[in-house]
């Protein structure tokens, strides 16, 4: 199991675009540069994010990678789940419902949480905002 | 009271021919080998099976299939029959009940693998013996299912030479019907098997991935390799001496079985890939079940053979060269049977562009 004492929970502001994204960067490169960073976005009240906000998802996560930590994403609105489904990069994250939901799968696999928005008939996606209709 | 049982591999392999012939794709068409025998999240429905026998007691248990059965390893205590034509196992296992009734044992539990069931095997002979019948069949709320328990003098005597499987009506007032409550899947289809993984990982029922939890819902059985830059999403399973190419991204309830590999920037997801895949450099296998080159795209609703093999393809070992199982594979497979990695190649295709915005770098 990841040992990841201290979960970082992330608000990610309304916007999340070129500026906003560096700033957020340079906040939390100190948390990742830690040993198993285990961080979670709270996406609650962003409405926009752009190329940028994206891949400054991609490079936390990648960092978070190099040290066998991880990144999550959790409350995602509609918005969020269409530019992130659009550009594929919905797949490469695990997706919760709450920042709760999404820290304690750090520890334990949430099966109640994923049972409560069951998954998809093929996509098997579990997260807020992006359910389908399940078979 | 003594209880046996005889397990009767209800389902057969694919014919080469009938691939691409058809909308829906069955049991049948999707899966190389009998499907009991295929690994499902590291261990095959029979193993399971066998195993929930022997946990409620069942003294001697029969297997009868096909040759897929051969290259099984020497289950401790199984007798394994091999007929090679499904009609002739039913009248196999009628020879295997009344060899049971000689050697001592009162009750037969009869079954016919295909379906996937996990009942209460002392209840259901608690509630045959309460009954005072000589034949009860299990049902659940789609009907009735190849799961039979016999007296076995009364199918010595009274029901010999009847045919198996068991029909309504052929003994007046039998088989009576025991309802289970437990979780059944019939497998019946290519969307059955997914289901079954998808139930896995959600816990509702009682399969369990094998190997080790290596993080929240991200099982990896021994032997398995993962490259460093392969993104793995919770919840899935990588079955024994997995290769998982670098950039490859596997991703929510997947099941990956055996000596599966994935090549460079591929991507897999909520997808089954059977044993001995070989998964080739940048595609997309989504809402898929995979066996060697036999690919079912379930949005789809088709089944066809893929002839490239840098596409998919089978790696099944010749059979003299089939390793012995688990507990004998000391040896991680250390074979040249390598992935032909195309750094190059994958980049643009991985996870759309935006992989080349996570790996320029």
């Amino acid at each position: 199991m990841t040992d990841c004492s201290k979960v970082v929970v992330k608000h990610l502001p309304e916007r999340v675009t070129l500026s906003q994204a560096r700033e957020i960067f340079a906040e939390l490169e100190p948390a990742l540069e830690n040993d198993r960073p285990c961080l979670v976005f709270d996406f609650s009240d962003v409405v926009q994010i752009d190329s940028a906000g994206i891949e400054m998802m991609l490079r936390c996560m990648e960092e978070a990678m190099k040290r066998n930590g991880d990144l999550k994403l959790a409350a995602l609105s509609p918005q969020v789940a269409v530019i992130l489904e659009l550009t594929r990069v919905d797949r490469l994250f695990e997706i919760f419902a709450t920042p709760s939901d999404a820290a304690e799968s750090f520890h334990r696999f949430p099966v109640q949480a994923l049972r409560q928005s069951t998954p998809p008939r093929n996509t098997g996606r579990f997260e807020a905002g992006l359910g389908e209709a399940s078979s | 009271m003594r209880v046996s049982a005889v397990l009767v591999l209800n389902d057969r392999p694919l014919s080469a021919e009938s691939i691409g012939k058809f909308a829906s794709p069955k049991r049948d068409e999707f899966c190389r080998r009998s499907l009991s025998c295929v690994e499902i999240l590291g261990q095959s429905l029979l193993d399971r099976t066998v195993a929930r026998l022997r946990d409620a007691g069942v003294q001697a248990i029969s297997v009868i299939g096909g040759t897929d059965l051969s290259s099984l390893p020497s289950y401790r205590g199984l007798e394994i029959t091999i007929a090679h034509r499904p009609t002739d196992r039913w009248s196999a296992a009628q020879r295997t009940v009344i060899s049971h009734r000689a050697k001592g044992y009162d009750i037969v539990l009869m079954v016919g693998l295909g379906a996937y069931m996990e009942m209460n095997v002392a209840e259901v002979v608690r509630f045959h013996r309460a009954h005072g019948k000589p034949l009860t069949q299990l049902e659940d709320n789609q009907g009735s299912l190849d799961f039979w328990v016999v007296d076995s003098t009364w199918f010595s005597t009274a029901a010999n030479g009847c045919t198996l499987p068991f029909r309504y009506g052929e003994f007046p007032g039998l088989p009576v019907a025991c309802r289970v409550s437990g979780y059944v899947n019939r497998l019946q289809e290519a969307r059955d098997l997914r289901r079954l993984v998808l139930d896995a990982f959600l816990s509702r029922c009682e399969i369990t991935p094998r190997g080790r939890e290596v993080r929240p819902g991200i099982w990896i059985d021994d032997a398995a390799r993962v490259h460093k830059s392969a993104r793995l999403v919770a919840p899935l399973y990588l079955g024994y001496s997995t290769k998982i190419g670098p950039s490859a991204v596997i991703t929510r309830f997947s099941n990956l079985e055996r000596r599966c590999q994935v090549g460079a920037g591929t991507v897999v997801e909520s997808a089954t890939i059977l044993p001995y895949t070989v998964l080739g450099s940048g595609l997309e296998v989504s809402g898929a079940v995979v066996d060697g080159n036999r690919f079912v795209d379930l949005e789809r609703n088709i089944a066809l053979q893929v002839e490239d093999p840098r596409l998919i393809r089978d790696a099944t070992p010749s059979p003299w060269f089939i390793p012995a199982r688990r507990g004998s594979e000391s040896q991680p497979n250390r074979g040249s049977e390598g992935l032909d990695y195309g750094y190059s190649q994958y980049l643009s295709r991985a996870a759309g562009r935006l992989s080349e915005v996570l790996f320029k770098g």
